[in-house]
């Protein structure tokens, strides 16, 4: 396993790259030399442009992955990462890196800049790869630029993005394991998007932690997709204060889930966020239960609306998962996990219109859904939970029970699913285990 | 396919203050897109939110169905070659299937 200096101001490809004095010039030219587990150090003063497609494609394996840094070049071999190398593309020319979906590479701390003018050029990310402290400008205009997550399994760790036009944003393909960005940011100084996500294949899914996009106009959403078998999850994102925009603003196809947690728009948390095909759902603060469930101190409920679609007993929407705990004094006895809710409505929701699934730690799935499609539904029973109804007509409390004998102690988790449609219910956000 | 008519309902106070709101909006063929977002304060200008919600949902839609007709359009010339490929010899209901190709099968076998 070798190093392979490039470096753009006196390097050549004709060169082998053992020293700086015989730099390559280019990334093309050090993928045209290396092999499984070499590392190409790339000096921080590298700014190759062309205008022409940068495809680079590197010879990584899982057993030997290739990495690619920027460094300091004022030691050789380099001892120390700096960010600075540069690849540009200008005119109507794109950036792949790794040009299969089963090439390994690590990348630190480059800039890639994609296209110019109005032309149609876009940053192709494919393969098993971890771009760290990276920053992917697409400069060019055209709204069909995207930033592509393409098929492969990586991680974008802290990296920057900025876009040339308002349609341009990132496309998710299909890949089976989600694409992680992970920190970093939109960078201010760019187009606001209209859409984050413009294109989200059939299966696509994205995973968003602790990624900045405050930069972006108030109004942005983050898909605006009907693909189906799509995801995605943004967990302790910032979004853009005073945010208007949607989780997804149009109707999310077959399997599909675009959900948020502990997003922060200024200086108020987006608790959660749910939209699927049959049902959307938020954080509530106001028709909260009476010692309830709390977040930061503050009472929460969980308001959930189906849509017309939803019946029982396919077409539902499901709440955020709860977790209680089966002690080992429960151990061996029935315990009764209870999730309570709230409606308006004088008619009570019966067993097959929401109901409570449980896991237990045992291994045990338990559920109060109506025994199936032939028997008859029965009503959930009633509560005497104190609930803040403002605005309600007919506040309509009730509980979801599911009884059990758990044989081991341990996390139980919970879900409530709902199949009545078109209804509003408010599911406090917490489930008990008790005695 | 425009939207025809656009409303906005402002929800009670939550506990910091302030309010969710929900956006109807109503296309030509009667469908509605309905979404709820905030919380905002109550000061907010909803009316102008929903009127430009309004354009990016029919821009989005727009977009939408001009990607699924050239999508339509590339799968039926795709298919097309097949089943001249098959019809030919040159391909086998194997070959397909190897080469992962999104294709019925079924329809391969009338082909031949």
């Amino acid at each position: 396993m070798a190093d392979i200096r490039v470096r753009s101001t006196d390097g050549s490809d004709a060169d082998n790259g053992t020293t700086w004095a015989l730099a390559k010039a280019t990334l093309a030219g050090a993928a045209a030399i290396d092999a499984a587990g070499d590392t190409i150090v790339v000096s921080s003063v590298h700014a190759e442009s062309t205008a022409a497609a940068v495809s680079l494609a590197w010879a990584g394996t899982a057993a030997a992955p290739t990495r690619i840094l920027s460094v300091d070049d004022s030691a050789d071999p380099p001892t120390a990462l700096l960010p600075g190398a540069s690849i540009t593309t200008t005119g109507a020319n794109g950036i792949t890196l790794a040009s299969a979906s089963t090439q390994y590479a690590y990348w630190n701390g480059f800039t890639f800049n994609c296209g110019t003018g109005a032309s149609a050029a876009s940053i192709t990310i494919q393969g098993k790869q971890i771009l760290s402290g990276c920053a992917f400008l697409l400069v060019t205009t055209a709204a069909a630029s995207v930033i592509s997550l393409s098929t492969g399994q990586y991680e974008l760790r802290n990296c920057t993005f900025k876009f040339g036009a308002t349609g341009q944003g990132f496309s998710v393909a299909a890949s089976g394991k989600p694409q992680l960005i992970v920190g970093g940011q939109i960078a201010s100084g760019g187009s606001n998007v209209t859409t984050l996500f413009n294109t989200f294949a059939l299966g696509a899914k994205a995973l968003l932690y602790g990624f900045d996009l405050s930069a972006l106009a108030a109004s942005v959403d983050m898909a605006a997709t009907t693909s189906s078998g799509a995801a995605l999850e943004m967990r302790n994102c910032i979004l853009p204060p005073s945010w208007t925009g949607s989780v997804n603003s149009a109707n999310p196809g077959r399997g599909s889930v675009f959900e948020m947690y502990s997003c922060w728009s200024g200086s108020t948390e987006i608790i959660w966020r749910r939209k699927i095909e049959f049902g959307a759902g938020r954080d509530e603060t106001t028709l909260v239960r009476t010692g309830g469930g709390k977040h930061r101190g503050v009472g929460v409920s969980l308001k959930c609306d189906t849509t017309a679609d939803a019946e029982y007993p396919l077409n539902t929407f499901e709440t955020l998962q709860f977790a209680a705990q089966v002690t080992a004094a429960q151990v061996g006895s029935p315990v009764t996990a209870t999730v309570e809710i709230l409606h308006d409505s004088v008619t009570a929701l019966t067993d097959a219109d929401i109901w409570l699934t449980v896991s237990g730690p045992g291994g045990e799935i338990n559920s109060d859904q109506v025994a199936d499609v032939f028997a008859t539904p029965a009503a959930q029973a009633s509560s005497s939970a104190t609930w803040t109804t403002t605005g309600m007509a007919n506040p309509n409390a009730q509980k979801l029970t599911v009884t059990w004998t758990p044989s081991k102690a341990g996390v139980v988790l919970g879900t409530v699913s709902i199949a009545a449609a078109s209804k509003t219910v408010y599911v406090d956000n917490m489930m008990t285990v008790a005695p | 396919m425009p939207i025809i008519s656009s409303t906005y309902t402002v929800g009670h106070a939550q506990a910091s203050g302030l309010h969710y709101v929900v956006e109807t909006h109503t296309w030509d063929t009667g469908e509605v897109s309905k979404l709820e977002y905030g919380p905002l304060p109550s000061k907010t200008d909803f009316k102008s939110i929903a009127d430009t919600r309004a354009r990016q949902i029919e821009a989005d839609r727009t977009k939408a169905e001009a990607e699924k007709a050239e999508k339509e359009a590339a799968d039926a010339k795709l298919a097309t070659v097949i089943d001249a490929a098959v019809k030919a010899g040159t391909l086998t209901k194997e070959d397909i299937e190897k080469a992962g190709l999104d294709v019925d099968l079924a329809t391969v076998e009338k082909a031949k």
